[in-house]
């Protein structure tokens, strides 16, 4: 291995981050998009944050002309954030306005800060991966188109954070997000015997969840198909077990209430509120209708700061369900965990 | 799906270049597969490797965890990379006959 | 087969959609059907409210159902898979459709490229992925790093490789660099990168085979270097940390460089049972997503209390600063304002949670800082996500070295790499052995702050070792009244 790991940390930072790092000392919203941080050296850095491709998938062509702006605007640096947005470090206070222009005119529009819609975060989908049962970077595409005002504008009760992954692997992180959108599949893999001979068997036999693979003699296994969940734990093991998936069996299901912040009721992994939605490309109304419908129930009734799991946590999932008008289905309870019963209520501390 | 010659008969190996029926190894194939991957002579420590994990392989049916490949031969990892530029499981395993390692995930 | 749909009056979104049938037979249906013939609904497609407009259609039996009205998107306005607006001919249609529009399209950068763009419009105009199993590459002299994707449709095209960039600390890019790395994409790939995958690395795709080793020459020489495949160290990421952030803890940018140095051959030699995901954020506001994705989660903490300046408090709420809904909001509940006395905290309720520290201008972290480390969270692994642990809920964090943590992380990579098994992630393995095992096998100190509530079951295997009289042995010869 070339040994190298990093480059060093001088390199990539640009005069002001190097002039004020660990100086800090207050920060600022003064528009959407905007972030200002205050140093003890009384020098003021403006952050201008721009929403990126799904995926963050962009081509040499378009980061060339970014480039060009961090070049003009930036000293010559930028940076992509931990939501794969892009941001302007250092900008002039006096040429906010022309940077925000330019941004638009090249079709980025600027905001997903504070009390926005925050860009969202996907894996590659269709785009890549074999194990993809949607694309989650055309959803999150829809889903930004819809959710494009609330992006643009601080309006929103707290940040929203909206992700997709596009199988239960979540490399998307669906489950961390405000709302999540988590790629499903719903047939038995196949066993394709001819490839078998190639596979590590017992470690095929351990990774399944749910202890549905079984050996049938030597050098064979059986899936119990009253066990599958039909993750694709197996075919990850093992081409044999490949691939996984219809294009009738496959969709999406929606989760809220994830959260990374210790704040309000703390970190949280996002609940399943919608077993399955078709794929419908190109643009999955159904999904986009659904998240509408979460999204527009949590602006009319959640408080200043409340965050999407928080305010769930707050109204009682009778609520919930009720003000979003969202179907009602016992697939949203039980699931193949250890822990499984503890979903069911215990008390009876009801809303009604 | 390719065929290779050794000595006579014939064995499949997979589009990249591993055993198609582990079971059907010898000291040859190992030989052979070495010089593709760029191994000009097997020695000693070489063998050590390959012998450890046919062994495991075929009591256990899975390729050792690298810690006990380690440990049972008594070569550091980074001394293993230099038997092996591919390294333990994509060089090592795949001389010693064992499956294709799995993805990335 | 007669059918009843239910739509928004304004833009015939379809709401509900029965069988004449199922109305007739189905109780439950028809008593939902008038329900909602009665009530005031909100368009899930166009946001219209009002009373829904009901439809009634004859359709074969087996006829495909009404492909759904369209998202109101500007700009967008394709109706069924194989209309597009304005190129009827067009290959692509389905990404035509998706790079129309406001936000910046993903499909319309691949088009800029080399990427073969018929596997992606396929895929959506199937449903299915065109993306196959299989596949292996191995460059000799990079133990991790490359990557490959096999294609299950050859006459489309073949697999292709990637790369994975490991990214300077802050994710923070000279012009200059990113411009070398174009110019490698554009040599050797595609010409399409993704800026930062969900593991931390700048992915760079396309790449045949016998360009690979170019590639990563080239990649090195320009000074960065590639790795997080197979079961290592991947890519850690870190929160922007002191380099803009207030509100950092520690120093993160810092911490990774020296993570890097202590541990690269374990970043770039993979030898764990499973691979190990680090995220390191600089306060509790877990920007990173430490908490819930981390194997190793090194978040930034302080112990004691939020300082407030009165004075910088007083001035941001004079020019209108919320502090009400702060006080309110406060989860332990111990903040409360008055404008004379300004904002007072009861120390024993404070959670340290950083709400008042991000909201109130005037109101810092506390000075006795240090780092906790969490331990075993994930998003899949075999049994799920799962949220990290707390293992050490406090411990100094010294630069240059930080060799305490880094210490105890050696130790703790010890015990999962000596007991766990291949292919089990850090959560699975502690899920398997329990905490009272994994913490006998780690020794680090019991503390309450580990607990959220200790067990309900009164279950519990004592080991005979731990069955002693401390009274001494009892004797049955002689007992003295």
């Amino acid at each position: 291995m070339p040994g190298i790991g990093i480059p060093p940390l001088e390199d990539n930072l640009p005069p002001i981050v190097k002039r004020n790092y660990g100086k800090w000392i207050s920060h600022e919203h003064p528009r959407p998009g905007v972030i200002k941080h205050d140093s003890e050296s009384g020098e003021a850095c403006y952050t201008v944050r721009a929403g990126m491709p799904p995926n963050a998938r962009v081509s040499t062509q378009t980061l060339r002309k970014i480039c060009d702006v961090a070049d003009e605007f930036a000293e010559g640096y930028f940076r992509v954030t931990q939501r794969n947005s892009c941001e302007f470090v250092g900008v002039s206070a006096k040429r906010i306005d022309e940077l925000i222009a330019r941004l638009a005119q090249m079709g980025f529009p600027v905001g997903g800060t504070n009390r926005s819609l925050h860009n969202t975060v996907c894996c590659t989908g269709y785009l890549h991966c074999h194990l993809a049962a949607t694309d989650p970077a055309a959803i999150m595409k829809a889903v930004s188109e819809m959710l494009l005002e609330q992006f643009q504008n601080d309006c929103l009760p707290a940040k929203l954070k909206i992700s997709g992954s596009g199988c239960i692997n979540n490399c998307g992180e669906g489950s961390t997000a405000d709302i999540g959108v988590v790629g499903v599949h719903r047939d038995l893999p196949p066993i394709k015997e001819d490839k078998l001979k190639g596979c590590e068997l017992p470690l095929v036999i351990s990774v399944c969840p749910v202890g549905a693979i079984r050996p049938k003699g030597p050098g064979m296994v059986e899936i119990d198909p009253k066990r599958c969940i039909h993750c694709p734990a197996c075919s990850v093991a093992c081409a044999a077990f490949a691939p996984i998936g219809s294009p009738n069996g496959d969709g999406v299901a929606i989760v809220v209430g994830g959260k990374a912040a210790n704040t309000g009721d703390g970190p949280a992994i996002a609940k399943v509120v919608v077993p399955y939605l078709p794929n419908n490309p190109p643009f999955w109304p159904e999904v986009t209708g659904t998240i509408r419908k979460i999204v527009h129930a949590w602006i009319a009734c959640a408080r200043k700061d409340e965050r999407v799991g928080d305010w769930i946590n707050r109204i009682g999932w009778e609520k919930f369900y009720e003000r979003t008008g969202l179907p009602l289905s016992f697939k949203v309870m039980d699931g193949y965990d250890a822990r499984a019963l503890e979903y069911a209520k215990s008390n009876v501390q009801f809303r009604w | 799906m390719a065929v290779i010659t050794l000595a006579g008969k014939e064995f499949e190996v997979d589009e990249d270049g591993f055993l198609r029926d582990p079971a059907g190894w010898n000291e040859l194939i190992a030989k052979a597969m070495g010089e593709e991957e760029g191994i000009k002579e097997l020695t000693e420590e070489h063998w050590k490797v390959i012998r450890f994990l046919r062994e495991y392989y075929l009591k256990f049916g899975v390729a050792p965890m690298i810690r006990k490949l380690t440990k049972e031969t008594g070569l550091p990892l980074k001394h293993i990379y230099e038997l092996f530029p591919t390294g333990p499981a994509k060089g090592a395993c795949k001389l010693a006959g064992l499956p294709k390692p799995t993805g990335c995930i | 087969m007669e059918k009843i749909k239910l739509c928004c009056a304004r833009c015939g979104f379809v709401i509900e959609e029965y069988n004449a049938s199922e109305l007739a037979d189905v109780p439950r249906k028809a008593k939902r059907y008038k329900y909602l013939l009665q009530k005031s609904s909100i368009c899930p497609s166009c946001l219209a409210s009002g009373r829904l407009k009901e439809t009634r259609v004859t359709e074969e039996a087996g006829a495909a159902s009404t492909p759904p009205a369209q998202l109101v998107a500007p700009k967008s306005s394709a109706a069924a898979p194989e209309a597009v607006e304005q190129h009827p001919d067009s290959p692509t249609p389905m990404m035509d459709a998706i790079s129309q529009g406001a936000w910046p399209s993903h499909a319309a950068e691949l088009k800029k490229t080399k990427y073969p763009v018929q596997m992606y419009e396929q895929a959506l105009q199937a449903r299915a992925t065109q993306w196959g199993y299989g596949g292996y590459v191995s460059l000799p002299g990079v133990a991790a790093g490359v990557l490959v994707r096999a294609s299950a449709r050859p006459d489309l095209s073949k697999g292709s490789n990637f790369v994975r960039i490991m990214d300077p600390c802050g994710n923070f890019f000279k012009t200059d660099a990113m411009r070398k790395i174009c110019d490698i994409a554009d040599k050797h790939a595609y010409g399409l990168l993704h800026l930062l995958s969900t593991g931390g690395d700048l992915e760079m795709l396309g790449i045949p085979t016998d360009q690979l080793k170019p590639v990563v020459d080239e990649i090195v020489q320009m000074g960065f270097d590639v790795g997080s495949t197979g079961d290592d160290f991947r890519t850690s990421e870190e929160c922007i940390g002191p380099a803009k952030c207030d509100l950092a803890l520690y120093d993160t940018l810092g911490f990774r460089q020296a993570w890097y140095k202590r541990f690269l051959d374990d970043i770039q030699y993979p030898r764990f049972p499973h691979k190990v995901k680090c995220k390191f954020s600089g306060c509790p506001n877990d920007c990173v997503r430490g908490g819930q994705k981390a194997d190793i989660f090194v978040c930034g903490v302080f112990r004691d209390l939020p300082a407030i300046d009165q004075k910088k408090v007083k001035a941001w709420v004079r020019k209108g600063g919320d502090i009400t809904t702060v006080c309110a909001r406060c989860p332990g509940g111990c903040l409360s304002w008055h404008s004379k006395t300004g904002l007072s905290l009861d120390g024993d309720s404070c959670l340290r949670c950083m709400y008042c520290a991000n909201k109130v201008s005037g109101v810092r972290p506390g000075g006795d800082r240090g780092v906790a480390i969490l331990v075993g969270g994930k998003m899949r692994g075999k049994y799920g996500p799962m949220l990290a642990k707390v293992v050490v809920p406090f411990m100094k964090a010294e630069p240059p070295d930080y060799k305490e943590v880094f210490d105890f992380i050696e130790k703790l990579m010890e015990v999962y790499d000596e007991h766990a098994r291949k292919k089990e992630r850090v959560g699975d393995f502690l899920l398997r052995i329990g905490i009272n095992e994994f913490f006998r096998l780690l020794g680090a100190p019991v503390s309450a702050h580990l607990f959220k509530q200790p067990r309900t079951n009164l279950f519990y295997h004592w080991e005979p070792e731990e069955i002693k009289d401390e009274r001494g042995p009892v004797s049955t010869s002689t007992v003295k009244l």
